[in-house]
């Protein structure tokens, strides 16, 4: 039993990694827009573009 | 596309054998569902939107450029770069101007790929942004000036464009929540899913020092549900018992709050009945499906654009003082200024019109589908159009006051005056739950004589088991489920609430114009003078040639029909004398000593050929004698009479309400076999809103501005595709594919729905009602509620996520085609 004092704070830093992680990502809008960047990679960049302005 | 020779079926009759015979798109292969989307090429491929045509073509070709195609702004989008339009529309972003539109016309990945290459084509373009979710475009531009370039561009690529307002505060607001909602939902799923682990080991019998380290871990992550994750609910029934409604957060709250309570005293006793599982996975469950339901509704297009378009537009006024004509934003106008509208140039103001004559397409007023010859003296309203010379009119209302201003006003205020129809379901659910919380108060009341730990423990065990949440998120699940699935078709519901309405939908009124045809004419045949049924009459080139000549210089639409019709049959553009067009019926010319005159329009009596078209016969004359007849047809969209036969065998009654002559629309009615009571011709706006208002349970279909005041009165509405903007805004429902078969589609949908919704309910109540009295008996702990509870939101759940068969197969197939 003494196996869950190493995994359970690896449970906690998983968990808060996970949400860390989460909201990092909902806050640079990552889930805004769920459709087009599964197309967009269709798509190949054959030429130069400027760098995408943050909307 | 503007200079290729693409066509729509609408356009050409080849095109509809087409439709029967391809069935996957030339350029990405997947199948065309939709015979009415689909886009034809000359060559005889079938793509399934205007993304794959380009990219088909542009790949055949090689060379093919497009920089050079669409390079002239077309005149009509010019309004997008003025100031006054730019104030209210356009974002700043790191110093360069942005703006939003919505897109109609996103079908695949060619459309992104396409759109993507806008910077390309123009190089003032920084960025151009496609959200392929919500259809919405943002541009930004490195100079100022460019808009209305982007859309022409749009435009010619066979998109249409609708500018959205910017960012305003409330939208900032929601995009905000959005973001909140989100943020509790992960925290919410994280802990609850910890907390589930941890129980598990205490449910599977852990004992001893370990089980109370695990009851902490337990309590440490249920505190950010409780502070961080059940906010709304707090702030919900806050909000809902200052308006003294009764709310269905109270249970809920109660729950969480008494079990919190209740679990952190027996955590503390050493005492392992504890519920942090259940409560943490209510708020979850919770959470999950009111953001699922927040996220489908969709809320676009909902700005006054309308109104905007024809403040914002550029217009001339004569100055006197310097004896030229100024431009100015039509927002600055006066009453008795002098203004000068060119061919194409909608008018900006009610006004007399000046010069002698004018011929002004109303169809924004009136859905009327011919043009108007107005007179000197007579009033011209603004919103409509100059299709036929120009116009000098004394303006006598500006636009605010304009009689389309006060249409798109009302309509405005009536959709802020909107009585929402709280639903059936948050109703019962409500008092539910002030029914469950005075039950288990007067138990406890009467049982903490007998026996108080048994009391508080059956109080709770009732507050938790009988806790209406299955029956509160049934519905919204549910519903959600429809919107998204009837979004995913093309059918854009703007509340849940319309869906509902459906349901009740006893009587639809049709519009005619451009709803239930396609409000364009098409050529179908010559006819001899006779009118005799002889097959193929044709009038020899000579006539041929005559009429291309004198039609070319006419806007009407039928004289436009006509010339596009002899343009592929190598006539000869000849030159006429003293052409006079005839005041509302037609147009005369003299060529090498020959008077022509060409006359409409009479609805075809005698045309019993084809069911769906709505034929006008043109009777053209060579000095003063018959010489043939041209028949024209509006077609009648080809799922228009099985719609109506099928909402006639669902006991659904449907009406026409049109503005147009009463001689078309009872040819229009024949053929819809509807009898005379059904139809309504010569009606205004007002007068549409009057019939509309006598039915209740009514639902409207529609796609003109004169529609969109019967719009928006209570019943529920829908615009179908090609509305115009203040239609779009009235409209409850959008449909973006053509034809009215979606009509009947989201009756069914409805209907489907809320027989799901009805099964949960009984379930739910069933389980309520059973559960609560066992609670009370004593027959079920806390903790077997608290399992019990889950397991009948996952039952909920899965009845809402199974549907019907109806339901299920609702993606899948095309009933327009197949039923």
């Amino acid at each position: 039993m003494t196996v869950l004092y190493v995994i359970i704070p690896i449970a906690i830093i998983l968990v808060s990694m996970f949400v860390f992680f989460f909201l990092w990502a909902v806050k640079e809008e990552q889930f805004d827009d769920l459709e087009t960047p599964a197309h967009k990679m269709l798509i190949d960049d054959w030429n130069e573009k400027p760098g995408k302005v943050k909307i | 596309m503007n200079d290729s020779a693409v066509i729509t079926k609408a356009e050409n009759n080849s095109a509809v054998d087409l439709k029967d015979t391809c069935y996957t798109c030339t350029h990405c292969g997947s199948a065309i569902t939709d015979g009415d989307k689909a886009v034809f090429s000359n060559n005889g491929n079938a793509f399934c939107c205007w993304g794959c045509e380009t990219v088909y073509k542009i790949l055949k070709r090689g060379t093919f450029s497009l920089i050079n195609s669409p390079s002239t702004s077309l005149p009509e989008y010019d309004f997008l770069d003025t100031d006054s339009f730019l104030k209210d529309y356009s974002v700043s972003i790191d110093n360069k101007t942005g703006m939003r539109f919505f897109i109609e016309g996103i079908q695949c990945t060619a459309c992104l790929w396409i759109i993507d290459q806008i910077p390309d084509w123009i190089p003032q373009v920084e960025n151009a942004h496609l959200n392929m979710s919500q259809n919405t475009l943002f541009v930004s531009l490195k100079e100022p000036g460019y808009f209305g370039k982007v859309a022409s561009v749009l435009s010619a690529l066979g998109y249409k464009a609708y500018p959205i307002k910017s960012l305003d505060e409330a939208k900032h607001f929601q995009k905000k929540e959005n973001h909140q909602q989100l943020m509790r939902l992960g925290v919410a799923a994280a802990c609850s899913g910890n907390i589930m682990l941890f129980s598990l080991s205490l449910y599977s019998g852990l004992k001893g020092q370990m089980a109370g380290l695990f009851g902490y871990l337990n309590l440490a992550f249920f505190l950010p549900i409780l502070f961080y994750c059940a906010q709304p609910f707090y702030r919900n029934l806050w909000r809902s018992l200052r308006a003294g409604r009764p709310s269905i957060d109270l249970p809920v709250v109660a729950a969480v709050i008494i079990g919190f309570v209740l679990s952190l005293l027996n955590l503390v006793r050493g005492n392992a009945d504890f519920y942090f599982d259940s409560l943490s996975i209510l708020i979850f469950l919770l959470l999950a499906s009111r953001y699922f339901l927040s996220r489908t509704q969709q809320t676009f297009v909902n700005s006054s654009y309308m109104q905007t378009f024809i403040d914002s537009q550029v217009c001339q006024r004569w100055n006197s003082g310097s004896n030229e004509y100024d431009k100015i934003p039509a927002r600055l106008l006066n009453v008795d200024d002098k203004v000068l509208i060119k061919d194409g140039e909608r008018v900006p103001a009610d006004g007399v019109v000046l010069n002698e004559w004018v011929n002004i397409n109303p169809s924004i007023l009136t859905g009327e589908s011919l043009p108007q010859k107005l007179f000197k003296g007579s009033v011209i309203y603004a919103g409509t159009q100059v299709v036929a010379g120009y116009a000098k009119i004394l303006v006598k209302h500006t636009a605010g006051n304009s009689r389309i201003g006060q249409i798109l006003k009302k309509v405005e205020e009536q959709i802020y005056n909107k009585t929402p129809l709280i639903s059936l379901t948050d109703k019962a659910a409500q008092y539910f739950s002030i029914f469950i919380l005075v039950a288990g108060a007067l138990f406890f009341s009467f049982y903490i004589n007998v026996d108080p730990t048994e009391a508080v423990k059956r109080t709770l065990a009732l507050i938790i088991l009988a806790c209406p949440c299955a029956l509160a998120f049934a519905t919204p699940l549910t519903q959600s489920l429809s919107l998204r699935k009837a979004s995913k078709k093309g059918y854009l519901i703007k509340s849940a609430e319309s869906l509902e309405k459906l349901n009740y939908v006893k009587n639809v009124f049709f519009d005619k114009t451009g709803t239930l045809t396609q409000g364009q004419f098409e050529f179908l045949k010559w006819k001899s003078p006779n009118l005799e049924e002889s097959g193929n009459f044709s009038p020899d080139q000579e006539t041929l040639n005559a009429i291309y000549s004198i039609e070319v210089y006419s806007q009407h639409p039928i004289a436009r029909t006509l010339v596009k019709h002899l343009e592929g049959k190598c006539v000869k553009k000849l030159p006429v004398h003293s052409l006079t067009e005839i005041p509302g019926a037609g147009i005369s010319g003299t060529i090498d000593n020959d008077y022509y005159r060409i006359v409409s329009a009479l609805p075809d009596e005698n045309d019993k050929d084809n069911p769906d078209i709505i034929s006008s016969l043109i009777s053209i004359y060579k000095n003063e004698s018959l010489i043939a007849f041209a028949c024209l047809g509006d077609r009648l969209h080809s799922d228009a009479k099985q719609t109506i036969a099928q909402l006639n065998s669902m006991g659904i009654k449907s009406h026409i309400l049109s503005g147009d002559k009463s001689m078309t629309v009872s040819s229009v009615a024949k053929k819809l076999h509807m009898a005379n009571e059904q139809f309504s011709s010569n009606l205004t706006p007002e007068e549409k809103n009057e019939i509309i208002k006598n039915f209740p349970e009514s639902l409207m279909v529609g796609d003109g501005a004169n529609d969109s005041l019967a719009m928006s009165s209570d019943t529920v509405s829908i615009a179908v595709q090609g509305s115009v903007e203040s239609c779009l805004v009235a409209a409850d429902i959008y449909v973006t594919c053509k034809g009215v078969s979606p009509v009947k589609d989201l009756i069914l949908l409805s209907k489907n729905t809320f027989g799901v919704i009805k099964r949960n309910l009984v379930f739910s109540f069933v389980y309520n009602f059973a559960g609560g009295l066992a609670a009370i008996s004593g027959y079920i702990s806390p903790l077997t509620a608290a399992i019990l509870m889950p397991v009948s939101s996952l039952v909920v759940l899965s009845s809402s996520a199974l549907g019907t068969k109806f339901l299920r197969r609702f993606n899948k197939t095309n009933f327009s085609l197949n039923n």
